[in-house]
């Protein structure tokens, strides 16, 4: 039998692991719900790390679970700002519910998403909600200056897009709508369903992966453009338009639509000329001028080829071509007429997206394609044979309304401003057929245009944050005296405080 | 309470006239001086990519961690450890306080001395702002991770200190656990496991110090610094009453 110490020893040691086990267990209860219920507070001044007010919309009115996987590399740049943008908007709704995969390490999980979700890259962000899902590419997330190159720096992030891109997916998620398209018929355009190496069947597949909704449309005898139509395409037309199509398209276009033409340098029957599809007249109101021409490129040939089959290079930095130009990827066009900027309605502005090489012209002896040579009446290089269109307002809606005045934008927000016109125009159709599209650029520029042409996210006016950064320039005696303060000043004084003290307890 | 701020301004005079105290002072100025420095020096390169140096001071760089994980530990070894190794635990025992009000007063002249530490470094933030611009939320942000780490810590190294009756084993004890709570959020960079992941993410110091200094305050990092901190407190507490009846 124990002694009364030892009993009473045991009681208070047993008493006391209860305890212990018992506040153990409040412990893991309280991280347990401060885990799941949280906020987050963003104390930057510019309130880089809040959501805008019309992200908030969205995620009002998300009344389903979306489940968003993160392609990414921890190391690389854009990681920690995508991830803690998704942290706030899986804090502000329980139906985002955010997956980091690390393509290095989680191989079988990211093979198994890829095959999934039929991604091309692995540095992507999907949202993925039943059958419908949306991918985000890394490159369009942010916006870099390179200007620091020549000095030996690296690239820097000037501008993080993330929200308005993760905003603009979850819409489009939320209203179950995908992108409307319509490819015209009736002109002897190219045809979506057609299998053959002119089809564009295989253009199909790559823009369903997309989640566009891809129709063929009869235009003649349509008084207007179908409501909700998001794009329409006219795919390499060999017949002329009638002028109630063009005026319905005319209208579609006043009316916030946007537009591509692919247009083919089509030899008139008989010779002499290219047929006339009543386009070229129609688009120079937009400041498009098509040109009769076939262009050529010596200097940039394809072996096995004619002239007449070139590859051009991305030209500037508007989003449909800025992929293409920093892969350095061409796109082969078999053959394309030059578009060029002819005189843009007031407010509108014109963009060259693809350019020969300086060699290359547009040939207009269309008679005798068998010896081409450069003339002096023809096209001088470098000849743009693609062009964007649209109003020199079309870009975002400025930065500051999200900031300055959130309560004024409130919740209505996502309904969003007047939708600006868009129109591109390629001097080429085959580039997109079942024969071309598999070839270097060519895929990325028709998705990138699509994508761009439609791109819901830009309607929502959310624009770019940039990150917090400064770039101190501190003389070299500036520096030295900072050197001195804080490597000498104040260990300095934390000395003098000890000696000061020593001294006045001998004392 | 008039035993908690007994103890509390006991221990706190301890500390300011102690000699180690104004070691510890220095050598922790010398450090984060020294990361300044570095941190300014490096982002007045062109060559380098621009960052607030705020930011960079806060938990970017392992030797900030170096400091917490080398001076908590020496801030927290002799609170208990020495009066038992002295003996003059039998009478604060035996003194008309409980064990709750002597470990409450103990841990807070530790964080009061701690944040003492910080206070200097105040004088970057003024050079900063005197050569740029100080944004001051994320400034406060970083303070307030640099508290809560620093509360954290300083209850495990109370706890330890509660544990051994030798300071030096004490010290090594809280260094061990320290290093543990440091490195253990880490491996959420090595896991596979989606929930593995989340659960060394919650834990995870660095990421938090990250969030801080860029001005992001989450709520779950609050929660995890004061639940811990209340436990390793309410362990100290116990492990000072079993004292009692052993």
């Amino acid at each position: 039998m124990a002694r009364p110490e030892t009993r009473q020893q045991l009681l208070a040691g047993g008493t006391l692991s209860v305890g212990v086990i018992l506040v153990a267990a409040l412990l893991a209860i309280v991280n347990y719900f401060g885990f799941k219920y949280y906020h987050r507070f963003d104390w930057t001044h510019g309130k880089l790390y809040t959501l805008s007010e019309k992200s908030l919309g969205v995620l009002d009115g998300l009344k389903k679970d979306v489940d968003v996987v993160v392609f990414m590399r921890p190391g690389g740049e854009l990681f920690e700002p995508v991830r803690e943008l998704l942290e706030r908007y899986a804090a502000k709704s329980p139906h985002v519910k955010v997956r980091v995969v690390d393509p290095e390490k989680n191989l079988v999980e990211a093979q198994q998403l890829v095959d999934k979700y039929k991604v091309s890259s692995l540095s992507v962000v999907v949202f993925d909600s039943g059958d419908d899902r949306r991918v985000i590419e890394e490159a369009d997330l942010a916006d870099f200056d390179y200007s620091g190159m020549q000095f030996g720096a690296g690239p820097q992030m000037t501008g993080f897009k993330g929200e308005e891109a993760f905003s603009g997916a979850l819409l489009e998620l939320a209203e179950q709508r995908k992108p409307k398209i319509l490819f015209t018929s009736g002109h002897g355009e190219l045809s979506l369903d057609d299998v053959s190496e002119s089809g564009l069947s295989q253009a199909q597949a790559l823009l369903g992966k997309e989640n566009f909704e891809m129709k063929a449309w009869a235009s003649l005898g349509q008084a207007e453009v179908p409501a909700g139509t998001d794009l329409v395409v006219v795919a390499g037309p060999r017949a002329r338009f009638a002028e109630p199509e063009l005026a319905a398209l005319g209208r579609y276009l006043a009316g916030g639509g946007r537009m591509l033409v692919l247009i083919d340098p089509t030899l008139a029957p008989g010779g002499g000329g290219l047929v006339d599809t009543g386009l070229g007249a129609w688009l120079a109101n937009y400041g498009v001028k098509l040109g009769d021409d076939i262009v050529v490129d010596p200097s940039n040939p394809l072996p096995f080829y004619g002239a007449e089959t070139i590859f051009v290079n991305a030209e500037g930095t508007h989003p449909v071509v800025r992929a293409l130009e920093q892969a350095k990827l061409p796109v082969i066009l078999p053959l394309a007429r030059s578009v060029s900027r002819g005189t843009p309605p007031a407010g509108a502005e014109v963009n060259e997206l693809l350019r020969t090489s300086a060699e290359g012209w547009g040939e207009i002896d269309l008679a005798n394609l068998r010896a081409v040579a450069k003339g002096p009446a023809d096209l001088a290089g470098p000849v743009s044979v693609a062009i964007a269109a649209g109003p020199a307002a079309a870009k975002p809606p400025a930065v500051a309304e999200d900031d300055e005045d959130p309560q004024a934008n409130a919740k209505a927000a996502p309904a969003v401003a007047p939708v600006p016109w868009r129109l591109v125009v390629v001097g080429d159709a085959d580039f997109a057929t079942n024969a071309q599209l598999a070839n270097v650029g060519n895929p990325t520029l028709l998705a990138n245009t699509l994508n761009w042409m439609v791109e819901r996210q830009k309607l929502l006016g959310i624009g770019p944050k940039a990150p917090e950064q400064v770039r101190l320039n501190l003389s070299a005696s500036q520096l030295r005296w900072v050197t001195l303060w804080v490597l000498l000043g104040l260990p300095g004084l934390a000395v003098a405080a000890g000696l000061w003290m020593h001294l006045r307890r001998r004392r | 309470m008039k035993g908690l701020l007994a103890t509390f301004f006991r221990e706190l005079r301890a500390y300011f006239f102690s000699p180690l105290a104004y070691v510890v002072l220095t050598f922790f100025l010398l450090v984060n001086g020294y990361v300044f420095w570095f941190i300014l020096s490096y982002l007045n390169d062109p060559r380098s990519r621009a960052g607030a140096p705020l930011e960079l001071f806060f938990g970017q760089t392992i030797f900030f961690w170096l400091v917490l994980l080398f001076v908590t530990p020496i801030l927290t070894m002799r609170l208990i450890g020495e009066e038992r190794k002295t003996g003059t635990i039998e009478m604060l025992m035996t003194a008309p306080v409980t064990e709750t009000q002597v470990v409450l007063g103990k841990y807070f002249a530790a964080l009061g001395y701690y944040l003492f530490l910080w206070l200097p470094t105040l004088g970057y933030v003024a050079v900063v702002a005197h050569y740029g611009s100080v944004d001051p939320g994320p400034v406060a942000a970083g303070y307030l991770g640099v508290a809560g780490i620093g509360a954290l810590f300083l209850a495990a190294g109370l706890f330890a200190s509660s544990l051994a009756k030798n300071q030096i084993v004490a010290a090594i004890v809280a260094f061990a656990m320290l290093v543990f709570f440091f490195t253990f959020g880490l491996l959420e960079n090595l896991v596979a496991g989606e929930t593995a992941r989340k659960v060394f993410g919650y834990l995870n110091l660095w990421q938090h110090m990250d969030e801080l200094s860029r001005g992001i305050v989450d709520t779950r990092r609050l929660v995890y610094y004061l639940s811990v901190t209340a436990f390793f407190l309410f362990l100290t507490s116990r492990a000072l009453e079993a004292k009692k009846w052993r």
